[in-house]
């Protein structure tokens, strides 16, 4: 996270990629710099997520940050972060395909992660 | 001039009365703003999962590859609810780091993993060491989950719990090192306690 908000904010996000393996994180804390995608798993906090969390994550620079809206089956994707915004912000829906920023030759097809 | 007084032990209790959470009042109010914590329900109290150390977060990522690769992708949950004894349901609704269950996820759409799906679970202490080998363990045991797990990152050591007799595990032993853990679900494959603690 940005060093201003470091004081208060020690997120835990429900899954993170970072450009290196653990070996490189064996005490510190991954920095921004090192996530290349962050993913919260949304039931009941998804106005938090998108709102005071992106927040967070778009200050910090991450490139890549998806909400996992599992009510509406959904992936709401942001991209593009500058001046602590995201400037591109695209819901996919359950038969569409979402690519990672960072592997972009993979695709994963929404309806796959909502079985039943 | 007053000198300082000791306080006297006698006045003072070593805890506060704290509330006991029914299993519906935590349901409750994890739909709201506490639900952006990570909480789970043990014995009536709510307990934190956040505050990771990168230690304790290298052993769970290690733990759960090794898992995977041994029972498949599918039967291994983290962060999963699961129900316990009935007599402790309404009190509890334990999130274990890890569970592995006998049936793959597809059987769970729904509703939690009971005791008898369950075949390991593995909790990964770093500060709460003596609350998952005591208050933890003996509802797992109550439950009768066969192979209980506790990481201690810390000790660099696995505390392996079988044999769940009338609420209590009747084997209890610590692996560290070189040594191998045998899971009890899946003869043959062995976790080398060096490999989920990365120097």
């Amino acid at each position: 996270m940005s060093h201003r908000r470091t004081i208060s904010s020690e997120p835990e996000p429900d899954l993170i990629v970072t450009s290196r393996d653990l070996s490189h994180f064996l005490v510190l804390n991954p920095q921004p710099a090192d996530v290349v995608l962050l993913v919260e798993i949304a039931n009941t906090t998804l106005g938090f997520d998108l709102t005071t969390k992106a927040r967070l994550y778009a200050r910090a620079g991450i490139a890549d940050y998806w909400v996992v809206d599992v009510p509406w089956r959904r992936i709401i994707v942001h991209r593009d972060p500058v001046d602590g915004e995201y400037r591109m912000v695209v819901s996919y829906a359950e038969g569409e395909l979402v690519s990672p920023l960072a592997a972009a030759g993979t695709e994963l097809r929404v309806r796959e992660i909502f079985p039943g | 001039m007053l000198a300082p007084t000791a306080l006297n032990p006698l006045t003072l209790k070593a805890d506060p009365p704290r509330k006991r959470w029914t299993r519906a009042e935590y349901e409750s109010v994890a739909e709201t703003t506490v639900g952006q914590e990570r909480l789970e329900l043990v014995d009536g109290e709510l307990i934190s999962k956040m505050g990771k150390k990168r230690p304790h977060v290298n052993a769970l990522m290690l733990v759960h590859e090794w898992l995977a690769q041994v029972f498949g992708a599918r039967f291994v949950h983290p962060e999963a609810p699961i129900d316990v004894a009935p007599e402790d349901n309404p009190s509890s609704e334990p999130e274990p780091y890890l569970i592995v269950t006998s049936r793959d996820l597809s059987h769970f759409l729904v509703s939690n993993p009971q005791p008898a799906d369950v075949v390991l679970v593995v909790e990964i202490a770093n500060t709460t060491l003596g609350f998952d080998l005591t208050t933890r363990a003996r509802l797992h045991a109550r439950a009768g989950i066969a192979d209980y797990w506790v990481v201690d990152v810390p000790g660099w050591r696995i505390i392996v719990h079988r044999d769940p007799v009338d609420g209590v595990y009747r084997m209890v032993a610590s692996y560290a090192e070189e040594e191998l853990v045998p899971a009890l679900a899946a003869a043959g494959a062995d976790l080398r306690i060096a490999d989920i603690f990365p120097a």
